[in-house]
């Protein structure tokens, strides 16, 4: 019997089970598995090419997200490992799409390409949800490419159990319950609560090293709100803000407000510069934003961040370093 | 029969036998268009699930039953099968970040099926599932994004107003624009530029202005990979400096990066132009070197007079 016959018998008899059955107890109900040796022969080979195949179908079947519990009972008094799926796990509930609903669907995870994915996945996971509804327009050419690492699947398969994550970050082991994944400007970050640090934290998952480790399901509540990632250099940082004042030149002015549009303008003068209010919590990263600007911001207020402006640039100009022999 | 892997043919027949359970009678032809597959391998995979699945004791009342009317097709006796089977994390991820990555940009879902659809989605994944994950491609103004949006579409050639932030100057060129895209979270135009007489990428965000000329243009049959066009570098430069350096590895695509003996850090990074290296190297610590790879010229003179510029600014009365 053909191996497809074999798995799909296997998955109606761990779903029609009402107790868990032992890798013996599935050899008779399911069909296709090496035959037990003549008894008496005593060689063992046709058992061990029987728990070959059956470890070979659980993985196949896991890795399509097949849940396969292993669990242990007891049988004339020896522990066991005796095997379920059930239902409530296996079982997607129905989404309800319409086909209008599943078209979208299909044709966003199109448009944008998840890089470090198979593309099946997205067909196989429409199929489940109710099918491919239509054929995608040629129209709709992917327009956007998003990396997917290895280290974000596992975090978001933490993100949706609610499973603690453990990880190294910039070389040091961490514990975090991972609340929210976003993509910004070209990196993924993860947004959570850092148990060793007790606060809330977003770490960079390209600084992510290692591998993730998942601690059990339900390990944590994730509360109503969460912060958006704070990308600013300017405010990064515990201390109290100070207010500075910046004087972006007119040619910036749009660049500058499509990159962060929350920024806080206070003044668009008549040449079309723009005077931006800004929180200042680390004056290091506020420089290296001006030095993006080149001679095209100010810093206007206060006094004391131009003048440290002042005296980094007078650095170079003074004293060009020597290349080290 | 086509030479699918036996785990991928049953996922396969695990979402479509619940489709047919639940609705029977759907003619085959429309169950293979809507499952996008050819009718044979369908007819196949039924066939198979008829002759072979069932439950221990094979005995004919436990066996899947299915039937062709008129080619319209019943499963019954399949009590096992009647739901699909969740999502895994991949498939659940591809489809949550593609929907999002649309939603996030304005325009893209105006009758709210998409928001719907994620919202949908999100419900069976998990409590939580639609505040795990973000995507945004980038920045950029709605109006300027759809206006070249719609000039690809209907092959119109535009004039931009653009700030090269590479070369710190704004101009405004005639382009015929090929496509509108995302990479590494900003949004690009990849457009024969007239100015350059050659093909560019224009950074979304950096056009100021986008303005119809009123002519058309002929699209090449064979529009350059993108990736290809972002590169492109001119010269190769290297620095060295001490550690508090190293962030421009994790920043910028590099060459080379080591940490000598005595803890200097060393990087080869490639540069296309001198006002992008000006910011770099203001951001820098003042002891850091740099050289054109090529010449071995020290380049630390392109920061000397960077610095000047910003200071006159500054100390000018």
């Amino acid at each position: 019997m053909a191996r497809v016959e074999r798995l799909l018998n296997l998955v109606a008899a761990l779903i029609d089970t009402s107790t868990p059955l032992t890798a013996e107890q599935i050899r008779v109900r399911v069909p296709g598995y090496p035959e037990p040796d003549a008894a008496g022969s005593g060689s063992g080979r046709s058992d061990s090419a029987f728990h070959r195949a059956f470890e070979r179908d659980k993985e196949s079947l896991r890795e399509v997200g097949i849940p396969i519990e292993t669990l242990e009972v007891h049988h004339l008094e020896q522990p066991r490992a005796a095997y379920t799926i059930i239902r409530d796990t296996y079982e997607l509930p129905d989404p309800g799409l319409n086909t209008d609903e599943l078209a979208a669907l299909h044709l966003a995870a199109t448009m944008i390409q998840a890089e470090g994915l198979d593309p099946d996945d997205l067909e196989e996971g429409l199929r489940r949800l109710g099918g491919l509804t239509s054929e995608v327009a040629p129209s709709a050419a992917p327009v956007g490419a998003v990396p997917m690492p290895p280290q974000l699947l596992s975090l978001f398969a933490c993100t949706l159990e609610r499973r603690v994550a453990s990880f190294d970050y910039e070389s040091k082991p961490r514990e975090v319950q991972p609340y929210r994944l976003e993509y910004r400007r070209g990196h993924w970050y993860m947004t959570g609560y850092d148990l060793d640090r007790e606060a809330q934290r977003s770490f960079r998952l390209d600084r992510l090293t290692g591998v993730v480790t998942a601690g059990e399901p339900e390990g944590f509540v994730v509360p109503q709100s969460v912060e958006e990632v704070l990308l600013r250099p300017w405010e990064i940082g515990d201390g109290p803000s100070t207010a500075a004042r910046v004087l972006i030149d007119a040619e910036l002015a749009s660049a500058v407000m499509a990159e962060d549009p929350e920024l806080r303008v206070i003044e668009t003068r008549q040449d079309g510069s723009l005077v931006l209010e800004l929180d200042v919590r680390n004056p290091g990263g506020l420089r290296s934003f001006m030095m993006n600007f080149l001679d095209r911001a100010e810093i206007l207020s206060p006094e004391e961040y131009r003048s440290e402006i002042v005296l980094w640039l007078s650095n170079f100009v003074s004293s060009p370093a020597e290349r080290p022999a | 029969m086509s030479g699918i892997a036996a785990p991928d043919r049953v996922q396969r027949i695990l979402a479509v036998i619940p489709y047919i359970i639940q609705n029977p009678g759907t003619p085959l032809t429309e169950l293979a268009q809507r499952f996008s597959l050819s009718e044979s391998d369908l007819r196949n995979d039924l066939e198979l699930v008829f002759y072979g699945v069932g439950l221990y004791p094979f005995t004919p009342d436990v066996l899947v039953e299915v039937s062709f009317d008129n080619d319209c097709v019943t499963v019954n006796l399949a009590d096992y099968f009647h739901r699909p089977v969740r999502l895994t994390h991949e498939q659940a991820l591809t489809l949550l970040a593609g929907g999002r990555a649309l939603i996030g940009r304005n325009g893209s879902d105006p009758d709210g099926v998409l928001s719907r659809a994620v919202q949908k989605l999100s419900a069976v994944l998990g409590e939580g599932a639609e505040s795990s994950v973000e995507v945004a491609l980038g920045p950029a103004d709605t109006e300027i994004l759809d206006a070249l949006q719609s000039a690809v579409a209907t092959k119109s050639r535009v004039t931009l107003s653009y700030y090269s932030y590479g070369r710190d100057e704004a101009t405004l060129r005639e382009v015929d624009p090929y496509r509108v895209l995302s990479r590494q979270g900003h949004w690009y135009l990849l457009a024969h530029c007239h100015l350059a007489d050659a093909e560019r990428l224009f950074r979304i965000d950096r056009i100021q202005a986008v303005e119809l000329t009123g002519q058309n243009f002929d699209p090449p049959e064979l529009i350059r990979e993108v990736e290809e066009t972002l590169s492109g570098a001119f010269s190769a430069v290297e620095l060295m400096g001490p550690e508090s350096i190293a962030w421009v590895a994790d920043a910028y695509p590099y060459d080379v990066f080591e940490r000598l003996p005595d803890g200097t850090v060393r990087l080869v990074i490639p540069v296309t132009a001198t006002p992008w290296l000006e910011r770099l190297l203001l951001r820098l610590d003042p002891s850091t070197t740099a050289v054109e790879v090529l010449s071995g010229e020290s380049l630390l003179g392109i920061r000397v007079a960077a610095a000047s510029r910003i200071l006159t600014r500054y100390l000018q009365v």
